[in-house]
């Protein structure tokens, strides 16, 4: 039992670390039809700029909103200088922005060294509760607690604000919005920073569940990332949460149980999910 | 028209004397090859290594026995692909006389077969390959031994110096990770002990919570993680509060300065063999430390260490034959070395595998600084029997 429930809550705080990683991308997939592969540079970025922070201040705080504004500039660099000339070119943008993993990657390695750097963790966060049996870490129940609020904050400002609701229309139909006189520039970029932005913060924030982040991290965490934004559906906050949690639990149970296969069972979500509702659980349909 | 033929006159013979020039140099100096990772997941062990290259050829002013020398360094970014055209270039344009590295295990194992038939005389800077692969690799000499070697000197100590009767161990599955658990547990349960658990980690596995909460209760734990890998798995250890004492078969942090200081107080502790630690108390250490802070402004690594001690060794063999650069008279050469390593001496045994003097060292914490101590030392000896390596312990 005591190892059920464990590994029940580590696949629910793994799986907020997945959300918070793939809200971002699926709001500029979404909105903007995007394909930003240098999404999880982007996010070991926001790491070791927050960490820098962190060990400079001590403050938890400042490290998220440091790792979000480095992670946020990052990615409108990228958008403003290379992908607003790209707009509806898929092949292109897959192009710049797979270069920008090496350009990132390499600047990171030859700016901050080899060295992974480890999490940062606030004394408010430290220590460990029993459970079952099972010494828990008390910041996976705090990254938990951020996940849902974090959560939270998306699902009001893409369902609740005016913000949200041009955000929505112009995932549906950009040119219709654009007719009615709504210019979306400015919130393609602002969803283009803030998507890069929670990135980064991200990053700061889960890298306490996976004790340090290396400049080398980028792509693993796009891979995942992506699994999770087709199983829960492009755009959708709601979908990115049920994605990253789904696969969250099942590849956590699956390393448990089925430890053999354990390494494909994200996979094995992702093939069912495509084959039963390629559109993602909760994804706008095709 | 007219012009354009006094223009391809000029252009080829300044290409002829360019590519005579050349090939003249190439004859004249001696040409050392070098392939580490400088930018992927090993970078953390190939920018240390580089630098003992640089540093050891600094320190004989580019001249081996005689001739000038030059090194010539490749990045194999952890990709076998990439490594096999580094070696390659470096064999066939650039003439090498010899080819140290890659370093990654797989760039490693795809070099060996390149080497083999070319006859390059290569060697290894750490303790290459699992000895499946260096049974295979004719070329290839691991002054360091090799992975199960290195496995086996942790599995010795666990049992007789920690008296330690059943082990759970938990490894990154990858080739390098099977071979140094497999070392171990070949010596742990040669002298009585048993694995009540075996996990594996598939690669790239960012939370091993999963693992560390199904682990079974032994008298030790026995983890491996590859490269920057190690941080995040020992801190997650830490954090779950693990009750058993922890003994790597190798793990590079303790002996990485600073990564030890970035993992902090999690990794103090824990054990681990290594061919060579910055604390070494000799004065042949004392002085190398000293020269390798002066140019580099930080500590060596192990695979700082181990590098530099190769590069006597190359230098030893050249200075043997004369500064005969072809493969039959380096290999003898190398067979016959015997340099006076950091923690004992280098010399090769069965199957161009260097009997391997490793030390067992502990984190520990001093004031807030964070070091590594020498509990003991193991001289671990290779035989091939038919195609298999078999290691045992050197009585002192």
């Amino acid at each position: 039992m005591g190892t059920v429930v464990a590994t029940l809550l580590n696949g629910v705080s793994y799986g907020m670390v997945l959300f918070l990683i793939a809200s971002g991308l699926s709001l500029t997939l979404g909105l903007m039809g995007i394909v930003n592969l240098a999404h999880g540079v982007i996010f070991v970025l926001g790491g070791f700029v927050g960490l820098f922070v962190a060990r400079a201040t001590g403050s938890f705080l400042l490290a998220v909103l440091a790792g979000g504004i480095a992670s946020g500039v990052a990615g409108l660099i990228i958008e403003r200088g290379f992908l607003r000339f790209l707009y509806k070119q898929n092949l292109p943008q897959v192009l710049v922005t797979f270069g920008f993993i090496y350009i990132l990657t390499n600047l990171m390695l030859w700016v901050c060294g080899p060295q992974p750097r480890s999490a940062f963790v606030p004394s408010y966060f430290a220590g460990s509760v029993v459970i079952a049996g099972v010494s828990f870490p008390f910041h996976r129940f705090a990254i938990m607690g951020i996940g849902i609020a974090i959560g939270a904050v998306l699902w009001w400002l893409q369902e609740k604000t005016k913000v949200g609701a041009i955000i929505r229309a112009g995932m549906d139909n950009a040119e219709m919005v654009g007719g009615l006189g709504i210019n979306l520039t400015p919130i393609n970029v602002g969803a283009f920073f803030f998507g890069s932005a929670i990135a980064g913060a991200s990053c700061v924030i889960g890298v306490q569940l996976f004790g340090s982040v290396g400049f080398g991290d980028g792509m693993d965490m796009l891979l995942v990332a992506v699994a999770v934004i087709i199983v829960g559906g492009v755009g959708s906050v709601q979908g990115a949460l049920v994605g990253a949690l789904l696969i969250g639990i099942i590849d956590t149970f699956g390393r448990v149980y089925l430890p053999a296969i354990s390494q494909y069972t994200m996979y094995l979500v992702l093939i069912l999910v495509l084959v039963v509702r390629p559109s993602g659980l909760l994804g706008r349909r095709l | 028209m007219k012009r354009r033929v006094p223009c391809m006159f000029f252009v080829t013979v300044l290409a002829v004397i360019f590519f005579a020039t050349g090939a003249q140099a190439a004859e004249k100096e001696i040409r050392i090859g070098f392939i580490t990772d400088l930018t992927s997941m090993l970078s953390i062990n190939g920018i240390s290594m580089r630098q003992a290259a640089i540093l050891a050829m600094e320190e004989v002013g580019y001249k081996v026995a005689g001739k000038p020398a030059k090194l010539l360094v490749e990045d194999e970014a952890s990709d076998p692909a990439i490594a096999m055209d580094k070696a390659r270039r470096l064999v066939e344009t650039d003439k090498i006389a010899l080819l140290l590295g890659p370093f990654h295990g797989g760039c490693s194992s795809a070099v060996a077969e390149y080497v083999n038939r070319t006859r390059t005389p290569n060697l290894s800077c750490s303790y290459s390959v699992p000895d499946e692969a260096q049974a295979k690799a004719h070329w290839t000499w691991a002054p360091f031994g090799t992975n199960n070697q290195i496995g086996y000197a942790g599995g010795v100590y666990a049992a007789e110096a920690s008296g330690y009767r059943t082990a759970t161990t938990m490894s990154i599955d990858f080739a390098a990770g099977r071979a140094f658990v497999e070392g171990f547990m070949a010596a742990f349960s040669e002298r009585g002990g048993k694995a009540v658990q075996d996990q594996w980690i598939p690669m790239g596995t960012k939370d091993i919570a999963p693992y560390i909460t199904g682990l079974k209760q032994a008298d030790v734990l026995v983890p491996w993680f590859a490269g920057v890998t190690v941080t995040a798995g020992v801190r997650q250890i830490r954090e779950f509060k693990v009750n058993m004492p922890i003994v790597f078969p190798q793990c590079q942090f303790p002996a990485f300065p600073k990564q030890l200081a970035e993992i902090g107080d999690a990794g103090v502790g824990m054990v681990s063999p290594e061919m060579y630690v910055w604390t070494i108390d000799t004065p042949k250490n004392k002085k190398f430390v000293e020269a390798y802070q002066k140019r580099w402004g930080e500590l060596p690594t192990s695979n700082s260490g181990s590098t530099y001690m190769t590069m006597q060794l190359v230098f030893e063999a050249f200075k043997k034959t004369g500064g005969d650069t072809s493969p039959t008279a380096l290999a003898k050469a190398l067979d016959t070395a015997n340099v006076e390593g950091f923690v004992g001496p280098i010399r090769f045994a069965d199957g161009r595998v260097g009997i391997g003097n490793y030390v067992i060292h502990k984190v520990v914490k001093v004031g807030n600084d964070y070091r590594t101590e020498v509990l003991t030392k193991y001289t671990i000896k290779t035989t091939k029997v038919g195609n298999k390596l078999v290691h045992s312990v050197v009585k002192q």
